[in-house]
This record gives structure tokens, sequence and C-alpha cells, in this order.
């Protein structure tokens, strides 16, 4: 599902990331490491969103690098602390994520009720919450037909209504339509909450794949 | 209480729009001799009261300051900080409150007062009784209104009005483009900037436009002066960065194609230059319809040129700011050398070239690591 070719991020000089190669098949992922051992980084590096050394393949074929546009149809990104315009109202971003990706799984606007956040739909996301804000991210990153979603620590500033819902959001994404997660999180994800596949450990530039027992 | 009060709205308003009262001083008594000042201010008041479109001009202009001094009120009592306004003057009787209020209004409103009294005076010594009623009308009706507004909203918090509910009516029923989202930005919160910009753009367009009615009409004259009105934008184009690398990143995450993206940055200058390319039409149409594409065409591609520098994120201001200068003078004698055709496509191959390169290995300077 997921292979990292090469992959070398630095920050001018200084080496972030080294990882010379990496194959996952599809599945849900747990992305563990210590502050500031790179987990964003690594995530925004997948999501192709911060320039990197090396290549990401989704799908056995798709290149971060060859396919820039085909690759964003399938990588989904939702950030830990989001930000948008403040002007933009829910509705705008979700319409612009949902024009710019061809296909859906689901349609997202009979998703957002689950959520509780359809009623703010039209306001301006300045009069949103953190977490109105987080689950708006959140519900974004679900549009179009990813294979690969790749959620940066989806449960800070959730309520607890919330999240049993995103877990269902992610077993049933996985369960139908094969899509792949890798979350972060240094909150406790409750066992049995999510089939997670395996967990990948971030520690001095490096990944490694720790399968359950 | 009126002390407090005159502190947190009155001098506050004053400190605020300090700039804006030093031109509005400067256009008032700066402009003619000390001798002529008197003679300059009895013209302009007889002009408001002894005919239509001057009262009308006069009248027109004053709303927009109360419009001003309105939004400023309710913008304070809105922040956060002044809540404690609705406890404290919220729980004065109605009579004695709305007396406060006038008090404040007529505090901020004073400028216009003043003159509009001078208005009056010169409208009844000058038998234009029409006039000083209608000036003394308005100037009671700008003063009184308001205070209904304020006295309503400290009696309901949180009530929304007519503009609110427009902006909902908006949001609901309008959704914006990404090529607009700089654009919006400009236009709502930074509103002062984008008007001073495009003040001083559109009077060097018109500079130019009325040195060529002594002369023959030149375009390579018009494209001059475009192009010295595209670097007054080399600001707003720096902030544009600024704003992406804020708030856009998300969009690097969705499948647009680069020509697709290119395009919206196009668009977005295309916009942005809407009143330059008003004025182009009037002036530039009746000579030649293509001499006004050809400018569109060349400030878009001027502007797409200065973003796309920035792509190389080590661009600080002084070095964006020294490429431009090379750029301005390069274009200039391609102008003055009939070469603008060739200055367009020069620019939009470089500029389009530096995006495709550099769009995708992009990175912000600030960029920290978690």
């Amino acid at each position: 599902m997921l292979k990292l070719v090469q992959i070398q991020k630095k920050y001018y000089e200084t080496l972030i990331l080294n990882i010379p190669a990496l194959n996952l098949s599809a599945g849900i992922y747990r992305v563990q490491g210590g502050n500031g051992v790179g987990k964003t980084t690594c995530l925004k590096t997948i999501a192709g969103l911060i320039p990197f050394e090396g290549d990401v393949i989704v799908n056995d074929t798709i290149s971060s690098k060859k396919n820039p546009i085909r690759f964003r149809q399938l990588v989904s990104y939702a950030a830990a602390e989001p930000l948008y315009p403040g002007f933009l109202t829910g509705k705008d971003l979700l319409r612009l994520h949902v024009s710019a990706k061809d296909k859906a799984h689901e349609d997202v606007m009979q998703m957002a009720p689950a959520m509780g956040i359809n009623a703010f739909l039209d306001n301006p996301v300045s009069s949103y919450s953190s977490g109105m804000l987080k689950k708006l991210s959140l519900l974004l990153a679900f549009t179009g037909a990813p294979s690969l979603i790749l959620l940066d620590e989806p449960l800070i500033t959730l309520d607890h209504g919330a999240i049993p819902v995103l877990y269902e959001w992610i077993r049933r994404f996985h369960a139908q339509y094969g899509a792949s997660f890798f979350i972060t999180s240094h909150q406790m994800i409750a066992d049995n909450a999510l089939p997670v596949t395996a967990t990948l450990v971030i520690d001095d530039k490096k990944i490694s794949t720790v399968y359950p027992q | 209480m009126m002390q407090v009060l005159g502190r947190i709205f009155i001098t506050r308003f004053y400190a605020q729009n300090t700039g804006f009262f030093f031109l509005l001083f400067y256009l008032l008594f700066g402009v003619v001799q000390g001798g002529q000042l008197i003679t300059y201010h009895y013209g302009l008041l007889l002009g408001i009261v002894s005919n239509t479109g001057g009262l009308l001009l006069g009248l027109s202009l004053w709303l927009l300051y109360n419009f001003k001094c309105v939004w400023y009120i309710l913008a304070t009592l809105n922040n956060e900080e002044f809540a404690f306004l609705y406890q404290s003057l919220g729980s004065i009787d109605g009579a004695r409150q709305r007396r406060i209020w006038l008090s404040v209004h007529a505090g901020i409103y004073a400028p216009v007062l003043l003159y509009g009294s001078l208005a009056v005076v010169v409208a009844v010594t000058k038998q234009y009784y029409a006039a000083a009623i209608i000036l003394a009308m308005f100037n009671v009706l700008m003063c009184y209104g308001p205070v209904w507004i304020y006295y309503y909203l400290l009696q309901h918090p949180g009530a929304e009005f007519f503009y609110h509910r427009w902006q909902q009516w908006l949001h609901r029923h309008f959704h914006k483009p990404l090529p607009l989202f700089y654009v919006y930005e400009l236009a709502t919160r930074r509103t002062r900037s984008l008007l001073v910009l495009k003040i001083f753009s559109c009077v060097v367009l018109l500079a130019t436009f009325s040195l060529m009615k002594e002369n023959a009409y030149d375009v390579r004259a018009v494209l001059t002066g475009m192009l010295i009105a595209a670097l007054l934008h080399t600001i707003v184009v720096f902030d544009h960065r600024h704003f992406e690398d804020q708030f856009l990143v998300f969009t690097r995450a969705l499948p647009l194609p680069l020509w697709k993206r290119y395009g919206a940055l196009g668009i977005t200058y295309g916009v942005l230059l809407l009143p330059e390319l008003g004025l182009l039409m009037i002036h530039t149409f009746p000579h030649s319809s293509w001499h006004w594409l050809l400018i569109i065409l060349f400030a878009i591609s001027v502007l797409l040129m200065f973003r796309c520098l920035l792509y190389f994120p080590r661009l600080d201001q002084d070095k964006y700011l020294r490429w431009v200068f090379i750029i301005f003078c390069v274009l200039l004698f391609m102008i003055l050398g009939h070469l603008y055709t060739w200055a367009i496509l020069l620019l939009q191959g470089v500029a389009f070239t530096l995006f495709a390169l550099r769009y995708y290995r992009y990175e912000p300077q600030y960029e920290q690591v978690q």
C-alpha cells in the first residue's frame, strides 16, 4: 500500500528523517515518538506537503514526485492544529476539497451531522472553537476517495462524543473502502477501539515497525 | 462615568485614526496658503450649501464618516476587553444612558458637527434656508440614530444587526473560490492598506493619462504608468506569500494541476487590479481595444513574476526588492524599445518556469520540526 524510498528530510543542513526503505501493507498504523522527533514532519512528508529527497509510492505505482496530482487524490492529511483563513466558512472548505477530488467514498455532507458540525458549516471558521475546527479538518480528510489518511493528533480538543464517531469512520473507511490510516496521538487510544495493524516508532531519524504480539 | 467612557471611546478613536486625521488636516489646512485659508473654506462651504451636487457630496462623505464612527463603537462593544460595559453602562436607566451615548458619539463625530454647523451658518447668511434645514436635520439624525443602536445593543447583548444577517446570507449563498482567498483577506482584514494602495495606484494612472492629454497617445506611456502601478503592489505580493505560508498550507495537499494553481494566481492578481483595469478601459478603449488587453496581460504578468520569485524561500524582503528593481529596469527598457509583447511572453515564460520548478520544492523558512 505504501512504499517509502530513500527518504531524507533536512531542515537547512540538519537531517530530521532518514528512511532508506519502508514497505507497509494496508492497515491502521499508530505513529509514536517523543516530542520533536519528527512525527508531524514524517506525516507532512508522506502527504507531500513539504519537499524531501526520495519518493513516496502509494498503491504500488503512484509516486508523489511523478504523479503529484493522482498522489494527492489518494492521500489525505489532517493537521494537528488546523489553520484556515478566518473568513472562509466550513462549507467553502468542504466545497473546495470536494471539487478538487474526482470521486468520493462517501458524501461528507451526510457525515457532518455525526460530528455535530452541520449547523455551523455556513459560519466563518473564525467563529469556530478549536474543537469545531478540529472536527472540520477531520471531515475534510475524509473527502474524496483516499487510500491513505494521515491523522496528526486527531484526538486533541475533540469532545467525548466525537471520539467514538471518529473511530467508527476510521473502521468503516478501512473495512469498506480499504483505506489505510496513520495516526499520531499522545493520548491513549482505548484497547479494541481500533484494529491497529502495527505501531510505527520514530526515533533517531528512523522508523521501525512494531507488530502486536 | 463620562471621563472613563471618553478614554475608552473618544481618546482611543482619535489615537487609532491619527493618520487619517493628519491627512484630513492637510487637505483642509495644508493645501492653501495661510492668507487664503478663510476664503478657501468659505468657498468649500458655499459649494456645499449652494448647489445640490455639492450638498449631496458633502452629506455622502459625512455619512461615510458616521459609518466609520458607528462601526468603531460597535467593534469596541464586541471586544471582550470591554465586555464589562454591558454590566456597568447597561445598568443605567434609559434616558440617562442615551444622553451618555449621545455625548460619546458626538465626541467622535465632532469634526463633522463643527464643519456642518459652519455650513448651516453660511447657508442661513446666504439665505439658502432649505440647505440649512437639510444640513441641521441630517446632523441631528447622524447623532441620534446611532444612539438608539448602541442603546438597543446594550439591552440585547449579542443582537444581530442587518449587516450580520446580510453577511450570513452571503456566506450561505456564495462560496469563495480559491483564487479570491487573498483578495478577500485584503478586503476584509487589511481594508485600509488596500484602499491606500488602490488610491496611489489609480493616481499614478490618472497622472499618466493627464500627461498624455498634452501629447499624443502612446501605449508605451500607459505601459510605463502601469509598470509603476504594479511596482506599488510589490509589498502586497510579498505579503501574499506570508498569507499562503500561514493559512493556505492545506491547499498544497489538494490534487490540483500546476497550470490550475498558476492560473489561480493570475486570477488573484487580475481581480486585485480591477480598479486599474477599469480606469484603463475608460482611457485606452477609445484608442485601441487591443492595447487594453495588452496592458492587462502586462500588469498581471508583472505581478505573477514578482510572486514566482518568492518561491525561493530564502528571498527576504531586501533581496526581493532588489530583484523587483532589476525587473523594473529591464521592463522599462523593453517598453521604451517597443518590445512590450516580448516582455509579456518573457515574463510569463520565466514566471511559469519558476512556478513549475519551485512550487513543490518550496517550504516556508520558519517551518519547525515537530
